[in-house]
C-alpha cells in the first residue's frame, strides 16, 4: 500500500537522522525559552529559561523511580496471584 | 348485594367438589377443570379490583351474617387496601400454578388438584376474614392441603420436611388461638359483648400489659410464617422437598400471611405493644435480611438458595412494616406483592430446570443460556426484579421501604442496604454459575428451550414485573387510605400512650410527599 | 415536535430495532449516529418532556450548553465506534448492548432530574456489562461479575442519596447538589465510583482489558465521561474533587508505568485523564469547568483512538502484552501512525487536541494558585507521555524484530474509524475555536497557543522523552499484576487472617475500602451460618418435632395418623371451650 510505504520510508529517514534532529530541537527549545515572553504562573521559578525542560526530565525520573520502587516493594505480583 | 368475596373464596372449593365426581383416569380433564376454576376465580377477582373504591380505608365488599350465635362468631368478610392485593396475588398465582403443574405431577392427579383448590379457598379466606373464628378456621384449613402437597408429591425427604412445616406452624397457631381467646374474654369483661369481630378489636384499647403478652403470642405465630429469624429453619426443607407448585404457593402466598398478620392484627390491635417492640423486631428483621443473604451465598442447591433469599426479602417487609411510616408500610405491602411475583417466578424457573435435569445442584449446570436462550432471558428479568433494578417491580418496593425505614431510623436503613447488595451478589452469581459460561456438563447440551405452555405461565409474572415497575401508581393509590389509617392508629397510640420505643423517630408518614 | 428530538432515543430505538435489521446492518449502524447527530442539531435548548410522577417533577430532556457538549462528543464517538466494529456487524447482541449503552449515556447527559439519571445509569451499567462478558472468556465473565457488583454498589449509593436528598429538599432537580447533607454525599460517592476515583477505581482496570475489542472502544468513552458530566453538573467547586482529581492523575500514570497489558495500561490512563477532569470540576472556576468539559471532549476522541489502535494490534496479532509484542510497525504502519496521533494528543503536544483542553485545566490551577495541584498535574503530564507516548508504542511497535508469522494490517473499517478520530484530534488541536464555542461558560477568553505555552509544553514533553531514552533499561515491561484496591475484595480477608498468624504486617490496610467483604470471606462466613442453621436452630426444633411425633404416636392408640391426631385435638379443644361456655361460669 502506498501509505504503508510512505510511513515506512519516513521511519527509515528518522532512524538515520532522528537522534540528531531530536537533540537539535531540545537545544533550540531551551535557547528559545530565553526570548519567549513570560506569563504569570503558579510555580516559583517558572520564568527561568529551561524551567520546564528541567521539570519534564526530573518528572520522568521521579515517576519512574517512584513507580518502580513501589512496584518492587509490594505492588508487583506474579500473574496468577489472584487465581 | 352480590357476595363477591364469598364467591371468590368458595369457587375453588366448588371446583374441588366437581372434581370429586370426575374419574381419576381423566387426568387432562381434571387439569382443565382446575385451570378453568382458577381462571373463573381470577375473573371475579378482577371485578373486585376494578370495583374497589380507593378513597376510603373502610372495608369494602363486606358480607356479614351471624354464624355461631352463641359464641358471637360471625361470617364476616371484607377487603381493604391491604388485603385486596393479597387476594389478587392469590388468584393470579394459583392460575399460574395450575398451568405450571400440567406435566409436573403424574400420579394421583385428582387428589393433587383437589388439594390445590381447597388450598386456594383457604388462602383467599384468610385474607378476607374479619372474624377471628373465621380467620382461624381458614388459617388452619390451609395446613392440611399444604401438608399433603409436600408429603405426598414431594421429594425424597418429604415426610421430614412436611412434618417440620406442620409442627412449626401448628405451634404458632396454638399460641395464636390462645391469644384470640384471651382477647375474646377480655373484650367481653370490658364491654359485656361476646364477639370475634376483628374491627371491634382494632377500635378497642386493650390494657397495655395485656397487649404486650398478646402481641408476643401473635408475633410467634406470624414470625414462624414469614419466616423471621430464628424461626425460619422449616422453610428451606419445605421448599426443597415440595413440588414446584407447592414452592410457588408457599413462597408466593403462604409466607405473606405472616406479614399480613402483622398488618391486620398485630399493629392495629396492639399499637402500644407494637411501638414498644419495634426496636427488637427491627433488629431481628435486619439479622434476617443479612443472615438470609449470607447463607444464600453458601448454598449449592438452587431451591434452598431461593428459600433463604425469601428470608432475606421478607425481612425487608417486616422492617418496613415496623417503621410505622407511610412509605415503609406501603413499601412493605408492595414488596409482599413483588416477592410473590418474583420469588414465585424463581421457583417456577427452578422447576423448569428440574423438570429437564432432575437436579437442583448449581454445580450440575453452567452455560445453559446457549441451549435455552428464551429461558435465559426470562431468568435474567426475574433475577433483576429480585435484585430490585429500576424499571422492575422490586425497585419500587425496595426504595419505598428503605426511605420509609430511613425516616424512622437511619441505622436500620443503612444495615438494610447491605442486604440489597448481598442480594445482588448471590442472585447474579447464581445466574452466572447456572446460565453463563461454557457448557461443562454433557447432559446440558440438549436441553429443550421453553415450550409454549411454559412461556404462557411465566408470562403473567414477567408482565407484572414491568407493569408494577413502570406504573406502580394504581397499586399505590388503592392501598393508600388503608395504610394511612393503619399508620394513624399506631401514631395515635404513640401520642396518647406512654410506651414509646427507643430509636423510633416520629413518623412523618401522615405528611403527603 | 422538535422538543422531543432527544438523540438518546435514536440509540434506544435503534437497539430495539437491531434484531430486525439483518441485511443493511452496516448502513444501519452508521445511520443511527448520523440521525442522532441531526437530532442534536435540531433539539432546542431548555427543558422538555416534563411531567409529574408520584409527586415528583420528572424532566426527561434538559438541553443546555453542557449537555450538548457531551451529547455531541458521544455521538461522534459512537459513529467512530460503529465504523470501527463493522467487521463484527452481525453480532446482534453486541450492538444492542452498545446502542443501549450509548442511549443510556445520552439520556443521563440530557436528564433534568435525578430519577431519570438513576434509571439510565442502571441501564448503562447492565449494557456495559454485556460489552464485557460478550468477549466470552472465563476471565471476562469473572471480571464482568466484579464490575457489575461495584456498579450496583454505586447505584445503591446513588439511589439512597437521591432518596434522602429528595426527602430533605423536596426536589429531584438535577442541578448543583450540595455535599452538606448525607444525600448529596452519597450521590457524590456514586458518581465518584463511576468516574473511577481511587480507591474505588479498580473495576475499570480490572474489566476494560477483558472486554471485546469493539466493546472496549465504547466503554472507554461513556461510563467515566458520563460520571464526569454528573460531577460537573452536580458538584462543581467541591474542593475534595480538586484534590482527588490531582491524586488520580498520578495514580493512573503510576500504575500505567508498571503495566504490561496494553489495554490495561490505557485503562489506567483513563483514570489519569479523568483525574484532570475531576480536578477541573473540583476547582470550580469558569476556566476550570470549561477545561474539564473540553478535556472530556478531546479525551473521548483520543482515548477512543488509542483503544482502537491497541485493539487493532490485538485483533491482528492475538497478543495483548508488551512482553510478547514488538516490531509490529513493519506490518501495521498505518495503525502505528494513527496510534501515535492519539498518543501525541493525550500527551498534549501543540497542534493536537489534548493541548488545547488540558492546558485550560492546568492554567486554572495556576490562576487559583493551587500550587500543589498544579505540580501534580504537570508531573502526570510527563508521566502520560512517558507511558502512553513512548513506552507503549516502543515495546508494541518497535523494540525488536517481530517474532512469529507476518500479521496483517488492521481491516479497512478499523483504519477508517481511526482516521476519522485522528482528523478530529488534529483538527481540534489546530482550530480549537469551534470546541471553545460549545463550552458551558461563555465566552471563552483562553489563549492556548501563546508562545510561552507552546515552548513550555514542548520542553516538558521532549525532555521527558530524553528521560525515557536515558532510563530505557529500567522501563522494560514485566509480566505480572499490580496490586490495586481490588485486592481487598479479591484476596484481602484471606490474607489478613494468615498475616496475623504469621505475624508479618504490610501497610496495605492503610487504604481501607468500604467493600462489604472479600467475596471469599463472605463465602466462609455464610458456610458457618449454614452450620449454625442446620445444627443449632434446627436441632432444637427437631427435638420438639420428635416430641410431637412421639406424642401423636401415643395418641395413635386412639386414632391413627398425625392428621387425625391433630383433628382430634382440635375437636377436644372446641368441646372444652364449648363446655366452658355452656356449663361454666358466664
Amino acid at each position: 500500500m502506498k501509505s504503508d510505504k510512505l510511513i515506512l520510508s519516513v521511519l527509515e529517514w528518522l532512524e538515520v537522522r532522528g537522534l540528531k534532529l531530536f537533540f537539535a530541537v531540545l537545544v533550540l527549545l531551551v535557547a528559545g525559552d530565553v526570548f519567549v515572553p513570560k506569563e504569570e504562573g503558579a510555580f516559583p521559578g517558572h520564568t527561568w529559561a529551561g524551567f520546564y525542560a528541567f521539570f519534564g526530565f526530573a518528572a520522568s525520573l521521579l515517576i519512574t523511580a517512584v513507580a518502580k520502587g513501589l512496584s518492587k516493594l509490594f505492588i508487583h505480583k506474579e500473574e496468577d496471584y489472584y487465581d | 348485594m352480590f357476595p363477591l368475596l364469598s364467591v371468590i373464596t368458595f369457587v375453588p372449593l366448588a371446583g374441588a367438589l366437581v372434581l370429586l365426581f370426575v374419574g381419576s383416569k381423566n387426568e387432562n380433564l381434571i387439569r382443565m377443570i382446575t385451570l378453568a376454576t382458577g381462571l373463573v376465580d381470577f375473573a371475579f377477582s378482577l371485578a373486585l379490583y376494578y370495583g374497589f373504591d380507593d378513597s376510603t380505608h373502610a372495608m369494602q365488599f363486606v358480607e356479614r351474617a351471624p354464624w355461631i350465635k352463641s359464641f358471637g362468631a360471625e361470617y364476616y368478610m371484607g377487603v381493604d387496601g391491604i388485603s385486596l392485593f393479597m387476594v389478587m396475588l392469590t388468584t393470579v398465582t394459583c392460575v399460574v400454578c395450575y398451568l405450571a403443574t400440567w406435566t409436573a405431577v403424574e400420579r394421583n392427579v385428582k387428589e393433587f388438584n383437589i388439594s390445590m383448590l381447597v388450598l386456594q379457598t383457604a388462602m383467599v379466606g384468610v385474607f378476607c376474614a374479619l372474624d377471628f373464628v373465621l380467620f382461624y378456621v381458614f388459617w388452619e384449613l390451609m395446613l392440611i392441603p399444604m401438608y399433603l402437597l409436600i408429603g405426598v408429591w414431594g421429594g425424597k425427604n418429604r415426610i421430614y420436611a412436611t412434618v417440620k412445616f406442620f409442627v412449626y406452624t401448628m405451634a404458632g397457631s396454638v399460641l395464636m388461638l390462645f391469644a384470640i381467646l384471651v382477647l375474646y374474654f377480655q373484650y367481653h369483661s370490658a364491654t359485656g359483648v361476646y364477639t370475634f369481630d376483628v374491627l371491634k378489636y382494632h377500635a378497642f384499647a386493650f390494657d397495655k400489659n395485656l397487649q404486650f403478652w398478646m402481641f408476643l403470642c401473635f408475633f410467634v405465630a406470624f414470625a414462624i410464617k414469614v419466616p423471621v429469624f430464628p424461626f425460619h429453619t422449616w422453610l428451606p426443607d419445605a421448599h426443597v422437598e415440595a413440588p414446584t407448585t407447592g414452592s410457588v404457593i408457599l413462597a408466593g402466598i403462604l409466607l405473606k400471611m405472616g406479614t399480613y398478620g402483622f398488618l391486620r392484627f398485630s399493629l392495629p390491635i396492639f399499637p402500644h405493644a407494637s411501638l414498644a417492640a419495634a426496636w427488637w423486631v427491627s433488629w431481628v428483621a435486619i439479622i434476617g435480611i443479612i443472615y438470609g443473604a449470607l447463607v444464600a451465598l453458601a448454598q449449592e442447591d438452587i431451591k434452598k438458595l431461593v428459600a433463604y433469599s425469601s428470608v432475606s426479602h421478607l425481612g425487608f417487609v417486616v422492617l418496613g412494616t415496623f417503621a410505622f411510616t407511610l412509605r415503609g408500610v406501603s413499601g412493605g405491602i408492595m414488596q409482599m406483592i413483588n416477592h410473590g411475583v418474583s420469588t414465585g417466578a424463581l421457583f417456577l424457573i427452578v422447576g423448569i430446570l428440574y423438570e429437564r435435569r432432575h437436579t437442583r445442584l448449581i454445580a450440575e449446570y453452567g452455560g445453559v443460556w446457549k441451549v435455552m436462550p428464551k429461558f435465559a432471558f426470562i431468568f435474567m428479568l426475574i433475577a433483576l426484579s429480585s435484585i430490585g433494578v429500576p424499571l422492575t417491580n422490586g425497585f419500587i418496593g425496595e426504595v419505598m421501604i428503605l426511605v420509609g425505614v430511613y425516616e424512622a431510623n437511619a441505622v436500620y436503613a443503612s444495615l438494610a442496604v447491605v442486604g440489597v447488595l448481598l442480594g445482588a451478589a448471590y442472585m447474579l452469581w447464581t445466574f452466572k454459575r447456572v446460565m453463563l459460561g461454557e457448557i461443562t456438563n454433557e447432559k446440558n447440551k440438549d436441553l429443550p428451550d421453553l415450550s409454549a405452555r411454559e412461556l404462557a405461565y411465566m408470562a403473567p409474572f414477567v408482565i407484572l414485573v414491568f407493569l408494577i415497575g413502570v406504573y406502580p401508581n394504581p397499586v399505590l393509590k388503592k392501598m393508600e387510605p388503608s395504610v394511612r389509617n393503619l399508620v394513624g392508629q399506631v401514631a395515635k397510640a404513640r401520642s396518647g400512650g406512654t410506651a414509646v420505643a427507643a430509636g423510633v423517630r416520629a413518623p412523618d408518614g401522615l405528611r403527603r410527599e | 415536535m422538535i422538543d422531543y428530538l432527544n438523540p438518546a432515543w435514536v440509540y434506544l430505538l435503534g437497539a430495539l430495532g437491531m434484531p430486525l435489521v439483518k441485511k443493511q446492518r452496516a448502513a444501519y449502524l452508521l445511520a443511527v449516529p448520523v440521525v442522532a447527530g441531526l437530532f442534536w442539531l435540531l433539539l432546542p435548548m431548555g427543558n422538555h418532556l416534563s411531567f409529574d410522577f408520584m409527586g415528583r417533577q420528572i424532566t426527561m430532556i434538559r438541553a443546555d450548553a453542557l449537555s450538548r457538549l457531551f451529547g455531541l462528543v458521544f455521538i461522534l464517538a459512537s459513529f467512530a465506534g460503529a465504523l470501527y466494529g463493522l467487521h463484527e456487524k452481525h453480532r446482534t447482541n453486541l450492538w444492542m448492548a452498545a446502542f443501549f449503552y450509548v442511549g443510556g449515556s445520552l439520556s443521563v447527559v440530557y436528564a433534568g432530574d435525578l430519577i431519570t439519571l438513576f434509571i439510565f445509569s442502571e441501564l448503562m451499567a447492565f449494557s456495559s456489562l454485556c460489552l464485557i462478558i460478550f468477549e466470552g472468556s472465563d476471565k471476562a465473565l469473572k471480571a464482568g461479575f466484579r464490575y457489575i457488583l461495584v456498579h450496583i454498589f454505586a447505584g445503591v449509593c446513588m439511589v439512597g442519596g437521591i432518596a434522602i436528598h429528595a426527602v430533605k429538599t423536596g426536589s429531584i432537580a438535577f442541578d448543583g447538589l450540595g455535599v452538606s447533607d448525607l444525600g448529596g454525599q452519597l450521590i457524590l460517592v456514586g458518581f465518584m465510583v463511576n468516574a473511577a476515583v481511587p480507591p474505588l477505581s479498580a473495576w475499570l482496570s480490572d474489566a476494560y482489558p477483558e472486554a471485546t475489542i469493539v466493546g472496549a472502544v465504547f466503554l472507554s468513552a461513556f461510563t467515566t465521561k458520563t460520571a464526569v458530566y454528573c460531577l460537573m453538573r452536580g458538584f462543581a467547586g467541591v474542593e475534595l474533587l480538586a484534590w482527588m482529581g490531582a491524586i488520580m492523575t498520578l495514580y493512573g500514570v503510576g500504575y500505567a508505568m508498571l503495566e504490561n497489558d496494553i489495554r490495561r495500561l490505557l485503562s489506567f490512563h483513563i483514570i489519569s485523564q479523568v483525574g484532570y477532569m475531576v480536578a477541573g470540576a473540583g476547582m470550580g472556576s469558569h476556566l476550570a469547568v470549561n477545561g474539564a468539559g473540553a478535556h472530556a471532549f478531546t479525551h473521548i476522541l483520543y482515548k477512543g483512538l488509542l483503544f482502537m489502535g491497541a485493539g487493532a494490534v490485538i485483533h491482528s496479532t492475538g497478543l495483548r502484552k508488551q512482553t510478547d509484542l514488538g516490531g509490529v510497525y513493519k506490518f501495521m504502519p498505518i495503525t502505528m501512525t494513527l496510534y501515535m496521533i492519539g498518543a501525541f494528543s493525550i500527551s498534549a503536544f501543540p497542534l493536537f487536541s489534548g493541548f488545547v483542553s488540558k492546558s485550560m485545566i492546568v492554567a486554572a490551577a495556576e490562576h487559583q494558585h493551587l500550587t500543589a495541584i498544579y505540580l501534580m498535574l504537570n508531573i502526570a503530564s510527563a508521566g502520560t507521555f512517558l507511558s502512553v507516548g513512548l513506552k507503549l508504542p516502543y515495546y508494541t511497535f518497535f523494540h525488536r524484530e517481530w517474532r512469529g508469522e507476518p500479521v496483517k494490517e488492521a481491516p479497512s473499517n478499523m483504519l477508517a474509524a481511526m482516521v476519522f478520530m485522528s482528523v478530529l484530534c488534529i483538527g481540534i488541536g489546530v482550530f480549537p475555536g469551534p470546541l471553545y464555542a460549545l463550552l458551558p461558560n461563555h465566552p471563552v477568553h483562553f489563549e492556548s497557543y501563546t508562545p510561552w505555552h507552546v515552548v513550555g509544553s514542548l520542553q516538558l514533553l521532549l525532555f521527558t522523552g530524553l528521560g525515557f531514552f536515558v532510563l530505557l533499561r529500567f522501563l522494560t515491561p514485566h509480566t505480572g499484576v499490580s496490586l490495586d484496591t481490588e485486592w481487598f475484595y479479591r484476596k484481602g480477608f484471606y490474607y489478613v487472617g494468615r498475616q496475623i498468624t504469621s505475624a508479618v504486617y504490610y501497610l496495605d490496610t492503610v487504604m481501607n475500602t468500604l467493600y462489604l467483604s472479600g467475596f471469599a470471606a463472605v463465602k466462609r462466613i455464610s458456610k458457618s451460618g449454614r452450620w449454625t442453621d442446620v445444627n443449632v436452630v434446627d436441632g432444637a426444633v427437631n427435638e420438639v418435632g420428635r416430641f410431637f411425633k412421639r406424642t401423636s404416636e401415643d395418641a395413635r392408640r386412639m386414632q391413627s395418623g398425625l392428621l387425625r391426631g391433630y383433628a382430634f385435638t382440635m375437636v377436644v379443644a372446641f368441646v372444652l371451650i364449648a363446655g366452658y361456655y355452656l356449663f361454666g361460669g358466664r
